[in-house]
């Protein structure tokens, strides 16, 4: 089973995206802050895929990818970054410091599992 | 409702209240950039999570407020007071609208206009801004300079893809895909990609580079492109490479693109046949065309570049109408013996549409339009930009936007232009939103390529109402220390029931140990055990020690900040001051103070009505202020504190002060006191009158302090809870008023006495003290038993006869008398018989009994029998 | 692991991730006659392709997957037929 990990600082964010990841069969591992999904990864914690949401309080979603991607473990792990439709801006940052791609919130169930599947081979 | 539903509300509510203070801190200070920050991120979440649900409003209404909150904090506009106004009551907005949603899990129809409106007023700041339309693809995507690559693919396999385009007359996009070489460590695997492009009908792989050694390669340097050729519509490759526009290279092509002639050139020079070709072509002579072809095919080796030709020839005039344009290019190619220009073949039709819409891709028309049909499109795109011209009223502007998008919407739809659907949808969106109506203008100027119409219309194009005339100057950026990293404390959300439960749990466990002593005493007085009844009282001891450290805890996890409730201050004294044309300073002190949370609830409505209060009729306008000889700004101050076992909260404001006189007049007329009375009080004791009940002592009643609530409201409620409230006021110079609370109302010390063999629970911060009492000590005063205290004479009740139970003579036996403390007044309490005190866990009385107002509530003993709690000033 | 190497042989299984690729490369610089059988292979990551590529390895079994099989094979014909690099910019 391929594991995906979430960071949003929204209690609702993570219920929902959680919800629709398990019922697709994803195991889900959450964090609310990106210092907690940080501090999980160095613990060994592997996860097949990362999503994470760019405005948070504590590290931004940009700035724990930039760390993320610094961990050995993480060189190739794809990661999405959760983004508003106005943040084009924020995307290319998102790219330059190591994100595989973007979701757009409001993120609709279809959408969430179609770009799982687009990142991540096998799922 | 849905445990998600529930959260968001939750989250939603704490958001919202972070944001409208953070806004009247901003108001303050508009620099302040972390603030800025904090508040858009509320924001930000709220709209993120709303569109989990069917809540349109909400969405819409939230996504203009982030928008400016977002201008603001990038400077793009400049702060202006009124915006805060705004916000504030986009935000009340979205409170109100998720009360409702609690209530009903939905909202009802049409609050979208209201979202509207309330959007449109925010991005009224907005309008100068430049909106974003950046398109990634268009400034960095690489494009195709020419098509001749096709030709790698063996002829064969572009023969039957075309064959099949030309049959089913499905989309082609060719595509060329150049990953970045460090693209593996972004997660990306381009061939996955590329693998799950849909439609996928060729493909080559090649090395960007010639092949590393293996000895020097490095694995993960990514050096190989991927090109080809997809059975898909050049949107559906676009969205699949959204992550890597400026990697790909996407082109919608026709089928006669694959008509790349390869293989072994020779010298013979075809003139005479290309130019024959070209004239049965421009005469349409397609058999005359296709005899000169299979003529000549059969002169060249089949694997001869002309040989090669002519077989595409043949197919391209296969179809039942054969294209004139390609058929002359193909045979134009065979001329110099070079690839046809497929690529310029494919922009010349395509020039206007490419330019003018860089957003959508340039598609080839799906549906042939016959002059007519041509002309009519022309007309009615024109008719829409004239209709924009013509003037018309705020109120059904809307509408009239809305009409015109119907229409080309069906216009769009007829003329099987699907790419253009998108971009109108997408420029609808914008145009609603913003009240722009360029994006618009842009899109008509598109489709009408007779220049004529479009121009005219466009020059005087009438701006949309409430576009902001202002023209915004930028901020200048101020420096602020940043990086004062908050301490992210693990706060455990609890479910208040679960806490009320585990509270309920320990008061049982306190009156279960409260039966240990009983067990003790009767291990020693009829068992004989006296060992036993000594270890008894020693584990006794033991679990007492224990269950008081447990309530102490479960206390704390009660606690909050009293700062809780002063949240809503800052804005209720600045919209009533504003209101009531008064200026106003709060000062707020201790919000760290904690106290048990059925406290501070119960604490809220008082002080925000003490409050209203100060600010209504304490707080003098600036004119008189300034007359009295006092700073024109008036101020509020607010203070918290822990008091020994209680929570004291002081309000003091630097107004008028309560006139002792008026409240007096008044407090005669209304009848509650006598002319004579009045004249005996002094102004202190005549200014705690403002507690009685439905005394204002307002000229006017306001529709701030509000009509028949007083001040009578304050005081019941906090002696429901326990506490006390004072006021004092210094004439001219304010007013202080103070409560008092218990810390916790978890625990109740009472006196138990008994009456009729059963025992009542009197709550002893009441109780001043026990005396018995002679018969013959008692006198009566206006038919009413008094006896004298310390030379001091003292009312006496029976509590007997207030609970209406029979009273048998006692004959010259003592009075057991409790002497209690009702309203700063000492009154003495006749019962049966005095008994210990005892800490106890006072339950509300519930259902029928709950309106018995004479008990306080009901507590369990630890020899399992109930005890009734009195409400002694109900009784009195 | 999907990758099994047995003698000259390596076994390609599953989806084969990127981390695959710097073992398999290693292994293929020590290898003279390097065969590889792809028969129970899902995906391959661009990184192992490209190192299969770029060793012209023998590929005993072709997926079992027709889709991997075609692009695969795609794949080898474009690298063994270099064509001049595309004048895109």
């Amino acid at each position: 089973m391929k594991t995906i990990f979430l960071v949003d600082d929204s209690t609702t964010m993570l219920m929902s995206l959680s919800e629709i990841l398990q019922k697709a069969g994803f195991q889900v591992e959450t964090a609310s802050n990106g210092a907690d999904a940080l501090k999980q990864f160095q613990d060994g914690l592997k996860p097949d895929l990362v999503i994470t949401d760019q405005n948070m309080p504590g590290l931004t979603g940009i700035e724990l990818i930039r760390e993320t991607r610094k961990l050995p473990a993480f060189r190739f792990t794809p990661i999405l970054m959760l983004t508003t439709e106005s943040q084009q801006a924020k995307r290319q940052e998102g790219k330059a410091a190591g994100a595989t791609g973007w979701l757009v919130k409001p993120v609709a169930g279809k959408d969430l599992l179609a770009v799982v599947k687009q990142v991540l081979p096998g799922a | 409702m849905t445990p998600l539903l529930a959260q968001f509300i939750a989250e939603s509510r704490e958001q919202l209240e972070m944001t409208s203070a953070g806004l009247l801190a901003i108001e303050s200070n508009p620099n302040d950039l972390d603030k800025l920050n904090e508040i858009f991120r509320a924001v930000h979440t709220i709209k993120g999570s709303s569109g989990l649900f069917e809540i349109r409003p909400v969405t819409v209404l939230v996504h203009a407020a982030e928008d400016l909150l977002d201008a603001l904090r990038s400077q793009e506009v400049e702060f202006d007071r009124s915006m805060i106004d705004l916000l504030l009551d986009a935000f009340d907005q979205v409170n109100q609208w998720l009360e409702e949603l609690e209530r009903h899990e939905t909202l009802p129809e049409g609050l979208e206009s209201r979202a509207r409106e309330l959007g449109g007023q925010l991005r009224a700041f907005l309008n100068h801004r430049q909106v974003e339309t950046v398109n990634e693809e268009t400034l960095t995507a690489p494009t195709f300079t020419e098509l001749d690559w096709l030709g790698q693919f063996p002829e064969h396999e572009r023969a039957a893809l075309y064959s099949q385009r030309v049959a089913d007359e499905g989309p082609l996009t060719v595509f060329r895909y150049i990953p970045d070489a460090q693209c593996f460590f972004s997660g990306e695997d381009p061939f996955y990609q590329v693998r799950q492009i849909p439609g996928l009908s060729l493909l080559a792989i090649v090395p960007t580079e010639p092949w590393p050694s293996l000895a020097e390669m490095d694995a993960y340097h990514c050096i190989l492109r991927f090109e080809g050729i997809a059975s898909a519509a050049h949107g559906e490759l676009a969205e699949l490479f959204r992550y890597v526009p400026e990697q790909t290279a996407l082109l919608n092509i026709s089928p006669e693109a694959l008509a790349v002639p390869v293989g072994r050139p020779d010298e013979t020079v075809h003139a005479e046949f290309v130019n024959e070709g070209l004239t049965l072509a421009n005469q349409e002579d397609w058999a005359g065309l296709r005899g000169a072809v299979e003529g000549l095919r059969d002169n060249y080796e089949p694997e001869t570049w002309m040989a090669s030709a002519l077989r595409w020839l043949q197919r391209l005039l296969d179809s039942a109408t054969p294209d004139l344009t390609a058929v002359c290019r193909l045979l134009e190619a065979m001329r110099t013996g070079q690839s046809p220009d497929w690529l310029a073949a494919l922009a010349q039709p395509l020039a206007q549409t490419a330019d003018a819409a860089p957003a959508s891709a340039p598609a080839s028309r799906a549906l042939a339009l016959t002059a007519e049909e041509e002309s009519a499109f022309q007309r009615i795109v024109a008719e829409q930009a004239r209709s924009l011209t013509l003037p018309t009223v705020p109120e059904s502007w809307s509408g009239r936007i809305l009409s015109i998008f119907t229409c080309l919407s069906n216009v769009l739809r007829y003329v099987q232009r699907a790419d253009l659907l998108e971009e109108l949808e997408e420029t609808r969106e914008t145009v609603l939103d913003t009240h722009d109506i360029e994006p618009l203008k842009n899109l008509l100027g598109h489709l009408v390529d007779a220049e004529d119409a479009a121009a005219d219309s466009a020059q005087e194009l009438s701006d949309s109402p409430g576009a902001a005339t202002e023209v915004f100057k930028a901020i200048t950026p101020t420096e602020t220390t940043t990086g004062s990293e908050k301490q992210i404390a693990k706060i455990l959300k609890i479910d208040q029931h679960k806490v009320d439960r585990l509270m309920d749990l320990i008061g049982e466990l306190v009156v279960a140990k409260n039966a240990l002593p009983y067990l003790a005493q009767r291990a020693e007085k009829i068992y004989g055990v006296r060992d036993m009844a000594r270890e008894i009282k020693e584990q006794y001891a033991v679990i007492n020690r224990i269950a008081q450290d447990l309530q102490g805890s479960i206390m704390q996890v009660r606690m909050m900040p009293v700062g809780q409730v002063f949240q809503r201050f800052p804005r209720l004294v600045r919209d009533l001051s504003k209101k009531l044309d008064k200026k106003i300073q709060l000062i707020i002190k201790g919000e760290d103070t904690e106290a048990d949370k059925n406290i501070i609830e119960t604490l809220a409505d008082p002080l925000i009505h003490i409050l209203r209060n100060s600010i209504d009729h304490g707080i003098e306008p600036p004119e008189e202020r300034l007359l009295a000889g006092k700073a024109e700004e008036g101020a509020i101050r607010v203070n918290a504190y822990q008091d020994n076992d209680s929570v004291a909260i002081e309000i003091n404001d630097d107004g008028r002060g309560v006139d002792a006189t008026a409240v007096k007049n008044k407090a005669v007329r209304r009848g509650l006191l006598t002319e004579e009375q009045a004249e005996a009080m002094t102004d202190h004791e005549a200014v705690q009158l403002i507690f009685a009940p439905g005394l204002s002592t307002a000229e006017q009643v306001s529709d701030i302090s509000g009509r028949g609530v007083g001040m009578d409201v304050v005081r019941n409620s906090i002696d429901r809870v326990g506490g006390a409230v004072t006021v004092n006021s210094r004439r001219g110079a304010g007013t202080d008023i103070r409560l008092t609370l218990p810390l916790s109302m978890a625990v109740t010390h009472v006196m138990a006495v008994e009456l009729d063999g059963k025992l009542l629970g009197i709550p002893m911060d009441l109780v001043v003290e026990t005396v018995r009492l002679p018969p013959a000590a008692l006198f009566s005063i206006k038919h009413r038993e008094t006896f004298v205290l310390r030379d001091q004479v003292v009312p006496l009740a029976r509590l007997r006869r207030l609970l209406s139970m029979d009273e048998p003579a006692t004959g010259e036996a003592a009075l057991a008398t409790l002497v209690v403390k009702v309203q700063g007044e000492n009154i003495g309490l006749v019962v049966d018989n005095f008994r210990e005190g005892m800490e106890v866990i006072l339950k509300p009385m519930e259902g029928v009994l709950g309106s018995l107002r004479q008990y306080a509530g009901t507590a369990l003993l630890g020899d399992g029998s109930v005890m009734l709690v009195i409400n002694i000033k109900e009784l009195l | 692991m999907p990758i099994e190497f047995m003698r000259n042989v390596a076994s390609l299984k599953g989806v084969c991730t990127v981390e695959e690729a710097e073992p398999l490369l290693e292994w293929l610089q020590d290898q003279q006659r390097a065969k590889v059988k792809l028969k129970e292979c899902t995906h391959i990551h661009t990184a192992v392709l490209q190192v299969l590529l770029a060793a012209k390895v023998m590929i005993t079994l072709p997926p079992e997957d027709p889709d991997l099989a075609r692009w695969l094979i795609s794949a080898l014909r474009g690298a063994r037929t270099p064509i001049a690099p595309p004048s895109s910019e």
